[in-house]
């Protein structure tokens, strides 16, 4: 039976919010993720020594993706009520961490905000910036905070099993949806741009489409040279300046 | 001297929410409620000009779709909303496509720059102090790891006020001073307002470097034409 209780849950899911505050060179998150534990390992162990002991068992160095320490933060606690070592709860956590974070960082630091933020500009050249916001606030928050809520509540549930559930939430399949996604409203953005900023392409005809073909033409060079924007926005600010000041 | 003094203040507490803001990005709740998108648009609406805060913030949240590695384009946002408002307070128009407005985001872009640096130190100076403290090697654990975290939070907060400070003062400057240009070409505006947001959506499809997805855009490209069209 679970010792646990929901409040205790609440509280472990707010104290993981600081975990990537406490990030530093060495220990990384370590600190974080023992700060966000001892409101469970409260509950779990009677004995004041104890969970002082458990606590020090998790100041080896720790880093995995923050949205999803929840199911690792979960899995411990289960280990720890199963009566497991301090060594074998260190072992998991060593492997564990690396294989977390390599599912989360292609979810939630590519594909997701790329799609939304995508999705969120195109909304707002073509219907608006109110529906925009909404898409943007909305859709991030309801797939993190879903993912991040049950997350926690997995890991303690399913204990070792819960990573292989994780996997299958977060596919390389489902990634690879969101960044076709993105790439379909990046798409939609020239058009968009012109029709909100500009009076001269409004009407459709073949500079329109120039436009939109040195568009994509700039974004195959970006892919092999990432920082090069810089260049060309200074050189955009200059012929902007000069094209002004000039008589 | 009255409004120097009105422009510090505002700057200062744009600064301490800002700071407040980016710990929100960092870790409490990191909920995209600090999205270019989102601050810039709501700079605009409230200075009576949401055209320019929709472009400036078009252009931002496309940008922030490089990879990350430290770079904290949420303070971009701020640094470009902030620097929106103040004009406003100054007196002088940040226009879309004009000299300031490009200089603006210019600005903002680099400045992000610095977040990697500022994340580095901040990170030094964390370690220092667990060093130092060692939380969890004391008697009573809980108490000092909780006043880690709250010490390694302020700092946080401190560090995220101080850059957008500087942020904001350097974006205000540049802006003041190319609001000065008078437009005499029309043609300039119009290439720059729709040619910035155009290099920020190549800058992210081209961040995303994949060939495969350069057809998908071109799908999406010719859809849009075709709504053009129609």
């Amino acid at each position: 039976m679970s010792r646990l209780r929901t409040m205790d849950m609440v509280n472990m899911g707010l104290r993981l919010a600081v975990l990537q505050g406490t990030y530093c060179e060495g220990a990384m998150q370590s600190t974080g993720f023992a700060y966000a534990l001892s409101a469970g390992i409260d509950r779990i162990l009677d004995d004041e020594d104890a969970r002082r002991e458990a606590l020090r068992g998790f100041s080896e160095p720790f880093n995995t993706h923050p949205f999803l320490a929840g199911v690792l933060a979960g899995a411990c606690l289960k280990l720890l009520e199963q009566g497991c070592s301090r060594a074998e709860i260190g072992s998991f956590l060593r492997t564990a961490m690396g294989a977390v974070a390599a599912v989360g960082d292609p979810f939630f630091l590519s594909a997701l905000p790329a799609a939304m933020s995508a999705v969120a500009v195109a909304v707002a050249l073509w219907a608006g910036p109110v529906p925009a916001l909404l898409v943007l606030i909305l859709g991030f928050n309801f797939i993190h905070m879903v993912i991040r809520v049950r997350a926690l509540s997995m890991g303690y549930r399913h204990g070792l099993e819960a990573l292989p559930r994780l996997m299958r939430w977060l596919s390389p399949a489902r990634s690879r949806g969101l960044t076709i996604v993105a790439a379909v409203a990046l798409g939609l953005v020239p058009a968009g741009a012109m029709i909100r900023f500009s009076t001269t392409f409004l009407h459709f005809d073949w500079t329109a489409v120039l436009v939109v073909a040195v568009a994509l033409v700039l974004s195959a060079a970006f892919s092999k040279a990432r920082h090069f924007y810089l260049h060309i926005s200074t050189a955009l600010l200059a012929v902007v300046y000069f094209a002004e000041v000039l008589p | 001297m009255d409004e120097a003094v009105k422009l510090l203040g505002v700057s200062v507490v744009f600064s301490g929410i800002g700071g407040a803001l980016a710990l929100e990005r960092r870790c409490l709740g990191q909920m995209a409620l600090v999205q270019p998108l989102l601050v810039c648009f709501l700079a605009g609406w409230v200075i009576g000009q949401p055209e320019v805060g929709l472009w400036l913030g078009t252009c931002l949240q496309l940008f922030s779709l490089l990879p990350r590695r430290g770079l904290d384009w949420s303070t971009a946002g701020l640094c470009a909303a902030a620097t929106l408002y103040l004009s406003s307070l100054l007196g002088f128009k940040v226009e879309v496509g004009s000299p300031a407005a490009v200089v603006v985001l210019l600005v903002s872009s680099i400045s992000i720059l610095t977040t990697s640096v500022i994340d580095r130190w901040v990170s030094f100076y964390h370690a220092r102090l667990l060093t130092r403290a060692a939380p969890l090697s004391k008697d009573d654990a809980r108490v000092e790891v909780a006043r880690f975290v709250n010490t390694s939070l302020y700092r946080l907060w401190t560090f995220g006020s101080l850059a957008l400070f500087l942020y904001i003062a350097v974006a205000l400057f540049a802006a003041a001073l190319f609001s000065r240009i008078p437009l005499q070409n029309s043609w300039t505006v119009e290439v720059a307002a729709v040619g910035a947001p155009l290099l920020a959506m190549a800058v992210a499809l081209g961040s995303m470097a994949r060939r495969r997805l350069l057809a998908w855009a071109l799908v999406g490209a010719t859809l849009g034409l075709g709504a053009m069209l129609l």
